[in-house]
């Protein structure tokens, strides 16, 4: 237990772990990656796994993140030399396809993409990435190929 | 249950503890309010609290007590029906703005409070602050999070981290 005194001028940082969790699972997932930005103190904790799985889900609900989307990147180099000047994104989206990673606690089944229900956050990865129909999610835009997004279901 | 030492509990007065803060000062509330707090009420149940002897608590100083007892006595009725399921629709709607009201303090009071219902086990309490310091943070920009929360300013090398960061990823929050 901290004295009373030991918190002030800290102000959030100072909290107990288990509060800011508390604090952290009331954040919607964009607001706690923007917290993250904005220092290496805050960045190291929300990033530090064993941190992030007292977010898991409690009592029945969802995790809010529900897994990520995955495609090989490891050709998209050789055909980067091999095909110039085409487009990145039809050679790699053809040459294979995304995978789902379902988070554990998720809520999403393999493969089948996100809870379809719920708050949720889904990470696209690189390219198009078709959405399924059920999934709460957006698909990023093709003005930002090869980024990640954060696409949250509400 | 009525207390097996004074054994008033059910008979007309309800029956009172006494608090003590960090900093020596005494409060008299009803049992039914500090209950909320799981670590009293055990206390409580004991027959602890009442008389001349109060409960010390060391970590919580006398101006924090007293909010933390504002919220108590409020929401004891509430508990105290288990829920309240058949309250209606008014008492929700004036516990409702009585909580609004309550969070709508300064920040370092916020932090003491949840540190407070984090000690002393009030579910309700640490949720309430912990949704508003949630909300304290939501759609805003990455230095505008600094200052809300009184992060000292960045320096230069942190500013264009997150500069660079927001014109690289900016798009992926939008």
């Amino acid at each position: 237990m901290t004295a009373p005194d030991a918190n002030k001028g800290k102000g959030l940082a100072a909290l107990p772990e288990d509060v800011l969790l508390d604090v952290f699972s009331r954040m919607r997932i964009k607001d706690l990656f923007l917290l993250a930005v904005t220092s290496k103190w805050w960045l190291r904790l929300i990033t530090d796994p064993a941190f992030l799985r007292g977010l898991s889900p409690a009592k029945g609900q969802c995790a809010r993140l529900l897994g990520f989307f995955f495609q090989q990147t490891s050709c998209v180099r050789c055909s980067k030399r091999m095909v110039n000047g085409h487009s990145h994104r039809m050679q790699h989206a053809s040459a294979f396809p995304p995978t789902f990673f379902p988070a554990p606690g998720g809520g999403g089944g393999g493969g089948g993409g996100g809870g379809g229900r719920g708050r949720g956050l889904c990470c696209l990865g690189p390219r198009t990435v078709p959405s399924p129909p059920s999934s709460p999610t957006t698909t990023a835009p093709s003005t930002t190929p090869s980024r990640w997004r954060v696409a949250t279901g509400s | 249950m009525a207390a097996p030492e004074s054994g008033d509990g059910n008979n007309g007065a309800a029956r009172m503890v006494t608090l003590i803060s960090s900093d020596n000062t005494r409060f008299e509330v009803e049992a039914a309010a500090a209950s909320l707090s799981q670590t009293l009420q055990l206390t409580i149940l004991d027959g602890g609290g009442g008389g001349g002897d109060g409960i010390p608590l060391p970590n919580v100083d006398s101006a924090t007590l007293s909010k933390v007892l504002e919220y108590c006595i409020k929401h004891a009725p509430a508990a105290a029906n288990g829920g309240a399921p058949n309250a209606t629709a008014v008492d929700r709607a004036e516990l409702e703005r009585f909580d609004n009201e309550f969070v709508n303090i300064d920040q370092s009071v916020l932090y003491s409070l949840i540190m407070a219902a984090h000690n002393l086990e009030i579910e309700g309490l640490q949720s309430l602050v912990a949704k508003k310091v949630a909300d304290m943070i939501k759609g805003k920009s990455p230095m505008e999070i600094r200052r809300t929360l009184g992060f000292p300013d960045p320096t230069p090398e942190e500013q264009a981290e997150m500069n660079a960061h927001m014109l690289e990823y900016g798009w992926a929050y939008e």
